[in-house]
């Protein structure tokens, strides 16, 4: 890419202060950077940065300024043997900071549209791409200016008695359960929000509206985690057409193991994610 | 007298140094009126006096324009005045109105008026450095000839952000200044007490570009100074850093002299204030009678007086801005408009929300009933989890009881 387009293409010292910074800053004067931090753990040496300048300074100016910038960022868990620093996901701790706008695609394609999507918006958006997916999926993408909307939700198999919620490389392991839990005659929908700031709620709710159960489902830490927050909203809304309430299920409240079989075991697959939805029907 | 005029042993020209004046009675004119609202309680907001700090923004003035950006600090309402941020605005803003800068919603400690250049300021100390660099690589990038300049105290020069600016600044070549108001204090301590470095200037040689000293409160010596530092780097040749080495004649937050200098030090600061000293020095070389001083002076103190009425004259910014500029479309946020008409729309408004009933909850699967009556052994006790056996595990409670049974 350097070769192709030079200056436009900057290799950086390892610094993420200055990376995210020097984006922030020409983002402020029209600029349309796309950072990338190497890991999301990472977020960690640059969350000043991130958290109190690009997310708070458009609120803070009052509209004066904006930060139309992109962070890429890859998600490492899944895999095994990266250890603690290279396998969590960070997306909750964002989450958490008004301004940011996050999208986690699970598929090449939608990589590519809701990153076209990301640098072409006016607010500071971050990109989680997984690796295992990276590794584990390959197909065409779009040529040209392909975008996906930021914000909208997508079905990713249809089902009437339960709805799983998730995003990023869970959904392959929502799309696992739910063939194996077709087998048992048990028809899961798998919602991939795709964007989980701004979150598409009317998609969120329709599809518990059909199916009367919810099971949000990420690899991120279950405590304090989007699923949390998703389920909440869904029992609080529609608390009275629910056959079970909703829940969540994330990874268990410890780092990421190094043992492949404790990392196996603390996060979501889809053996786990049957089991829990088998509980929800009963 | 006229613009060519350099008077004599002052390597200045008399129209420069009088402009420089009038803006260091603009800022202390601001400053005063900041100090006499707080302490008659008219003002309530935090303040981090720049007082003794003047002469340093008001000498860069003449040499930049707005087409050039500005990058400061909490401590930097005197860089804002001396840029060029309207005073009616920037008052406004200090009080949380909305005919602020930035409508009532960022205040004193976060200032930012692209009109004028002052691209953000920060209340994170030396954040605001790595920004500047990425100001200056979008001029670059442009061909634009403009510099920017990031404000920081002395302070900030131990925090990790501004090695990292600097690193990278250095190696992209950029044209930044880094620009260290070197006041003596790092909030409430003293310089020897907080690196042993004999001074700031020079760690610049180790990014591989220029650091220069200069005498911050002799806005003469400054000026020139700095249109040599400005020039270099508007000419391509890469970031500098400047030690402004000055005083902070207050106190870190709220008003009054600072009470961290003994008696004699304090005088003696005092004594070399920049304001006073300019005003003495006009005067003494005879560049402005004191009928025109008297004027520069009333007029910066109208000019802050009305600026200060109308801030006064202005609302206080209400909640119908709570959720305007988290994001471009309000929308975007998960508690504005969308979501919540999402659940009010979904939400059957006939039948009150309920609490799940003892008689059918045995287990939290079973937990719907038409009782009204609020459940004792509730949906929360049932589906709370198991005790953990061992201490360890009970550590990790938050994730809820059948974690580990889920996890497997």
């Amino acid at each position: 890419m350097q070769t192709k387009w030079g200056e436009r293409i900057r290799p950086t010292p390892i610094a993420e202060q200055a990376i995210i910074g020097a984006a922030t800053g020409a983002a402020l004067v029209g600029m349309r950077p796309v950072a990338e931090i190497m890991f999301c753990d990472f977020v960690g040496v640059c969350l000043d940065q991130i958290m109190n300048h690009a997310a708070k300074q458009r609120y803070m100016s009052g509209g004066a300024t904006t930060v139309p910038m992109t962070i890429r960022t890859i998600a490492g868990g899944g895999i095994g043997g990266f250890g603690a620093q290279h396998s969590q996901s960070t997306e909750a701790t964002l989450l958490h900071y008004p301004g940011l706008k996050i999208v986690y695609p699970s598929t090449p394609t939608e990589a590519k549209g809701l990153l076209l999507s990301c640098i072409f918006d006016e607010d500071p958006c971050i990109q989680f791409e997984s690796m295992m997916l990276t590794y584990a999926t390959r197909e065409e993408v779009p040529l040209g200016d392909y975008r996906i909307p930021l914000g909208v939700a997508k079905v990713k198999r249809e089902g009437s008695d339960v709805s799983l919620i998730t995003y990023g490389w869970q959904v392959m392991h929502c799309l696992a359960a739910a063939e194996e839990l077709a087998k048992e005659g048990i028809s899961a929908e798998v919602l991939d929000l795709r964007t989980l700031m701004p979150l598409d709620y009317d998609r969120i709710l329709t599809s518990v509206e059909k199916t009367g159960r919810a099971l949000v489902v990420h690899a991120a830490t279950e405590f304090c985690g989007l699923g949390a927050e998703i389920a909440s909203t869904i029992n609080e809304a529609m608390f009275h057409k629910l056959k079970a309430p909703a829940s969540r299920f994330g990874a268990a409240y410890a780092p990421i193991a190094y043992s492949k079989t404790i990392e196996t075991a603390q996060i979501p697959h889809a053996g786990s994610i049957a089991a829990r939805v088998r509980e929800l029907v009963k | 007298m006229g613009a060519d005029v350099m008077p004599k042993d002052l390597d200045i020209d008399s129209a420069t140094l009088k402009e420089i004046y009038r803006q260091m009675s603009r800022i202390h004119e601001v400053d005063k009126a900041i100090q006499a609202g707080l302490s008659s309680g008219k003002f309530q907001f935090t303040y981090w006096p720049m007082t003794g700090q003047e002469a340093i923004p008001a000498s860069i003035a003449p040499l930049i324009t707005s087409e050039d950006y500005m990058v400061t600090i909490y401590r930097g309402i005197h860089d804002q005045v001396a840029k060029g941020v309207p005073l009616k605005g920037l008052f406004a803003e200090a009080l949380g109105r909305e005919n602020g800068v930035n409508k009532g919603k960022g205040g004193s400690p976060h200032i930012s008026d692209p009109a004028s250049g002052s691209m953000l300021t920060t209340a994170i100390v030396g954040a605001g450095t790595p920004i500047a660099n990425g100001l200056a690589l979008a001029s670059k990038m442009r061909g634009s000839k403009a510099v920017t300049i990031v404000n920081f105290g002395d302070g900030a020069t131990s925090i990790g952000a501004v090695h990292e600016a600097m690193n990278l600044a250095g190696v992209w070549k950029l044209p930044v200044i880094f620009l260290c108001q070197n006041n003596q204090m790092g909030e409430y301590t003293t310089i020897p007490e907080y690196t042993a470095s004999k001074d700031f200037a020079s760690r610049a040689a180790g990014y591989g570009f220029k650091g220069v000293k200069l005498d911050g409160n002799d806005p003469v010596a400054f000026h020139n100074g700095m249109k040599s530092v400005i020039d270099e780097v508007r000419a391509g040749n890469g970031p500098i850093f400047v030690e402004a080495v000055t005083m902070r004649l207050g106190l870190h937050a709220g008003v009054g002299f600072t009470n961290h200098l003994s008696k004699e030090d304090l005088a003696a600061a005092k004594a070399a204030w920049p304001v006073p000293c300019t005003r003495a020095l006009l005067l003494e070389r005879g560049i402005c009678t004191e009928e025109e001083l008297a004027g520069i002076d009333s007029a910066a103190k109208a000019e802050v007086q009305e600026a200060v009425a109308f801030a006064l004259e202005s609302a206080i910014t209400g909640t119908d801005e709570m959720l305007l500029d988290v994001y471009g479309d309000p929308r975007s946020c998960p508690n504005g408009a969308s979501a919540r008409s999402a659940r009010q729309k979904r939400r059957t408004p006939a039948k009150p929300a309920r609490w799940p009933c003892s008689r059918r909850c045995r287990t939290r699967r079973n937990w719907r009933c038409n009782s009204m009556t609020r459940c004792s052994s509730s949906v929360r006790t049932s589906a709370s989890p198991p005790v953990a056996s061992s201490n360890a595990s009970r550590a990790c409670r938050p994730n809820g009881a059948n974690a580990s049974a889920r996890h497997q």
